[in-house]
């Protein structure tokens, strides 16, 4: 049985960025929300690498390889902002919990 | 000549700019005399223009020169003027009258404190009225027509602090207004048809059109035109069934009922009949109303005015049946002789007002003649003048005034084209007998016999002043001689009113052609001046003698169901109250209860709600919830996704 | 054998991922986040991508990862300050949002035919033209020659020679992002000594 199709690794990315977007939208811990949101890009990743491998043909090349690179470039900024803004909130409201931090009324 | 027409309604016009902006810091000489000098610029003017329409036989025509006022749908109306003889007669009734009330009010309304504004209103309405009297065509006729209505209102509700007075002010108002609203259907109608509104050119449309004048009269159009005419008449001339505000507009100061409710504006029907009978001589069955509708009226507001205890309600009644008579005349076709008394009424009911007037400020505002009597001696001018107008208004004295024109009229009822012209006769020589009762019982109950006033007060009674007297002699001096132009042939005159108005320019065409009858009318007029004789000394000394036999009539039996019944004016007031008045506030009640506000305010009311409670819902997106965001990104994704795999799958 | 590995790794990273979702205290999400990393550079390398797995490793496991924990352990979140998720009701959101995504999108994969797209072609034949031709596909030295270009073997020209590749310009502003990122977050993360108690 052939497994590692390029349908099986897209399916694989989607199932992982499902997966993430589950965690975004449901944890109330701003952590937790952070680390789904990297599960996200891992997932996203997975599915360039695979295209550029299976699409590879004798003149193709490696840019999709590149451009996962940047794109862990770009997560590794956002994760790093991100966790400053998130000590930052932490500083002054003393929880990171979403649903306490809303200060919307009614 | 033609040039300074202009001025006729100018000062007026400019004499209510400067007393209605200026007149409080004036002073009340100086708004007496601006009022009084702007009226008699007209007047000379108008005896100039007389002079010259007498002499030359040709009308003055004027126009402004501002082009077309209205110009729509194929009708053009401008603003021009027209003097022809009927015109040139009425407005030196206007300014003539006017400018004697201008002066009798200087001494009326002196120490009042919108003296200013008095002299404005009248100005103002001088102004509308000779606008009325003077235009080429219907739209300035009406134009005036409005415009003395709103002066009428402005005028009887004057003092206006008190709330009945005006209330009095709102229902004449009011009630003009019910009868514009036929006038202005009238003139849609003619629009319709004539397609013309100028004077000149419905008479030229009329000559030019024979058969489709015919067809009109004979599909009825032409009766309803004038018929709705007419109705605007009723109101503005107090005829059955729009009469009732006349009485109720003696709130007003009585310089005002002189001239609006005596002289000038009552007669603006009378003219605008006389103005347009081309169109009324066609239609018989308009003419056979308006002889009812005369006829009814004067014999009706007679038979109220012998019961009223108030002095001005007693004249305003006479006015309301001398008007009746007027109809009359216009509707056999003598045109001219309603003219006449027309102009002789002018005299002597603005007499009898100012006189009565005179009376009401030499005793201290008292207007129930029951308080009164015996005051002849006490006031020897104003005495004299209103007895000589109550002789005018009876016309129990040969070649007085009121005696010619009111026996024109009968006469010419009398010998009528209309049908049973003998019944309304009769019907005329009644109302004649209820007049000379009423205003010799009048002059009973003020002048006559011993005085009901305590002894004090009677004592202070003393003639107002000069500026009153002097006018009550010259309109004195205008009843007694005044009618002498037009004495008719039969009795030896040469009628030279008559020829006037019908002679060289035919500015009317009468309908009556019969004149002579042998001894016949003489005979009617021997009878009738006999009868009116015979009640007005019965009625002098009923009520000039203490006799309590008019008393002792009216407390039982027949005598107190008539009495009651004239006295409370057959509560046609109140009959109109309980029909028009409360079912149209009962009516706007319920419009305004249930549509206004439930309806229309819950609709907009309920628009606005809607939006609060989608704006509420809408609310709810915005959580300031961290999950809830990205729950909207990931939704957001799913729709861009599956919008482009449906394309995809679509082109694939 | 690649097919085998390829299911294990594929399965441990869901397993992973959806303990890292599920667990209630940070640092186990954090831990199983790492595990979940390790797979997936695994798949890399059957795709003859080594560079990019290991700077998978590197950067998302070594400093990322690390970064978290730091934070963790900066937050110091008590026990009882695990707040239970269940009564959320994002949850329920969440999962049919997510279930949603998942249908539209796998029905999409699974009834697109792929096989009949001639661009694709099987892993065998890929793996085996790489190995018989020894190109190096993901390597170091491919990736650099990708930023780069290609080197000029003569050295006096290759001083003269700019770098005339078009990813430069992308290399040189991720590295203006990772400075700005730098900058911001040691702003963000000063620490102000009137506000800790």
């Amino acid at each position: 049985m052939n497994f590692f199709t390029l349908e099986s690794s897209i399916i694989l990315g989607l199932i992982l960025f499902a997966i993430g977007a589950y965690g975004v939208i449901s944890r109330r811990n701003l952590l937790v929300v952070m680390m789904s949101l990297e599960i996200m890009f891992n997932a996203v990743n997975l599915i360039l690498m695979a295209f550029t491998y299976f699409n590879f043909y004798e003149k193709g090349d490696q840019l999709g390889h590149y451009l996962v690179l940047l794109i862990i470039t770009v997560a590794a900024a956002e994760a790093a902002v991100g966790l400053a803004i998130l000590v930052t909130i932490f500083r002054n409201k003393k929880k990171i919990d979403t649903d306490d931090l809303s200060e919307m009324k009614g | 000549m033609a040039d300074l027409i202009f001025i006729i309604p100018l000062a007026p016009l400019i004499g209510f700019i400067i007393n209605g902006l200026i007149g409080k810091k004036l002073g009340e000489n100086i708004v007496g005399f601006i009022g009084c000098f702007s009226i008699f610029i007209s007047f000379i003017i108008s005896i100039l223009a007389l002079w010259k329409v007498a002499s030359t036989g040709e009308a003055i025509n004027f126009s402004a020169g501002l082009g077309s006022w209205i110009s729509s749908g194929g009708v053009e109306v401008s603003i021009g003027f027209k003097i022809d003889q009927l015109s040139a007669v009425m407005i030196n009734i206007v300014s003539g009258i006017g400018f004697l009330i201008h002066v009798y009010s200087i001494g009326y309304m002196k120490g009042d404190e919108g003296v200013y504004k008095f002299f404005a209103y009248l100005n103002l309405f001088c102004f509308a009225m000779l606008i009325l009297v003077m235009g080429d065509n219907i739209l300035l006729l009406f134009l005036g027509w409005e415009g003395v209505g709103l002066c009428s209102y402005l005028l009887i509700g004057f003092w206006y602090k008190r709330e009945d007075y005006a209330d009095a002010g709102k229902k004449a108002f009011i009630v003009n207004r019910v009868g514009d609203f036929g006038f202005l259907l009238g003139i849609f109608l003619i629009i319709i048809y004539m397609g013309t509104l100028d004077f000149a050119g419905m008479q030229g449309w009329i000559d030019k059109h024979p058969s489709e004048v015919k067809n009109l009269v004979g599909s009825g159009v032409i009766t309803i035109i004038t018929l709705l005419l007419f109705v605007g008449a009723t109101g503005k001339s107090a005829q059955i069934p729009l009469y009732t505000w006349l009485p109720d507009a003696m709130a007003g100061p009585t310089p005002v009922s002189a001239l609006i409710h005596a002289a000038t504006m009552v007669t603006a029907g009378v003219y605008m009949i006389g103005r347009l009978h081309f169109l009324f001589s066609l239609s018989d069955t308009t003419m056979f109303i308006i002889l009812i509708v005369g006829a009814a009226t004067a014999l009706y507001s007679g038979t109220i005015g012998i019961t009223q205890k108030d002095i001005k309600k007693v004249l305003a009644y006479s006015t309301v049946s001398q008007l009746g008579y007027m109809f009359m005349a216009m509707a056999v076709g003598a045109f001219s002789v309603g003219i006449f008394h027309l102009m002789t009424h002018a005299f002597f009911k603005a007499l009898l007002f100012l006189s009565a007037g005179s009376v009401i400020i030499a005793t201290h505002h008292e207007q129930d003649m029951d308080k009164m009597g015996g005051l002849s001696k006490r006031l020897p001018i104003t005495y004299r003048a209103m007895f000589i107008g109550c002789l005018a208004l009876s016309g129990v004295v040969p070649f007085i005034s009121g005696f010619l024109s009111k026996d024109l009229i009968l006469e010419k009822v009398f010998f009528g084209s209309l049908p049973a012209g003998k019944l309304f006769w009769i019907v005329g020589v009644m109302a004649a007998i209820f007049t000379a009762f009423y205003s010799f019982r009048l002059m009973g109950m003020t002048f006559w016999g011993k005085t009901k006033m305590s002894h004090e007060d009677y004592h202070h009674v003393k003639e107002p002043h000069k500026a009153m007297t002097g006018v009550l002699i010259v309109l004195a001096v205008l009843s007694l001689f005044g009618g002498l132009i037009g004495i008719p042939e039969i009795l030896g005159g040469a009628n030279n009113f008559h020829h006037f108005l019908t002679g060289k320019n035919k500015v009317f065409t009468e309908m009556v052609g019969e004149t002579h009858h042998g001894a016949l009318p003489y005979i009617l007029m021997i009878i009738s001046t006999s009868l009116g004789i015979l009640f007005a000394f019965m009625a002098a000394r009923l009520y000039s003698k203490d006799s309590s036999l008019p008393d002792k009539f009216s407390e039982k039996g027949v005598g107190k169901l008539l009495y009651t019944l004239s006295y409370n004016k057959y509560y046609v007031d109140e009959i109109y109250d309980i029909i028009f008045v409360r079912t149209i506030v009962n009516g706007s009640r319920i419009l305004w209860k249930y549509i206004d506000v439930y309806i229309i305010d819950g609709a907009v009311n309920g628009i606005a709600y809607l939006f609060k409670r989608v704006g509420n819902l809408g609310r709810n997106l915005q959580t300031g919830n961290v999950n809830s965001y990205a729950l909207s990104f990931i939704i957001g994704t799913i729709g861009v996704i599956s919008f482009l795999i449906y394309y995809l799958i679509k082109s694939s | 054998m690649v097919d085998i590995i390829f299911l294990i790794c594929a399965i441990f990273a869901v397993i992973f991922s959806v303990l890292v979702v599920l667990m209630k205290n940070p640092i186990y999400s954090s831990l199983f986040l790492v595990g979940s990393f390790l797979p997936i550079a695994t798949i890399y390398i059957l795709m003859y991508a080594p560079f990019v797995a290991v700077i998978q490793i590197l950067v998302y496991a070594g400093a990322i990862l690390v970064l978290f924990t730091f934070v963790i352990m900066m937050i110091d979140l008590k026990e009882k300050e695990f707040k239970i998720d269940k009564s959320n009701i994002y949850r329920f959101l969440a999962f049919g949002v997510v279930s949603i995504f998942l249908i539209i999108m796998l029905s999409y994969v699974g009834f697109k035919t792929f096989p009949d797209n001639k661009i694709q072609v099987s892993h065998a034949k890929i793996s085996d033209y790489l190995d018989k031709k020894g190109k190096t596909f993901g390597s170091t030295k491919a990736v650099g020659e990708l930023i780069f270009g290609k080197p000029d073997k003569n050295p006096i020209e290759a001083n003269k020679k700019t770098m005339s590749s078009m990813q430069i310009v992308s290399f040189e502003l991720a590295s203006i992002l990772i400075i700005v990122a730098l900058v911001g977050a040691l702003v963000l993360g000063k620490s102000r000594r009137e506000k800790i108690k």
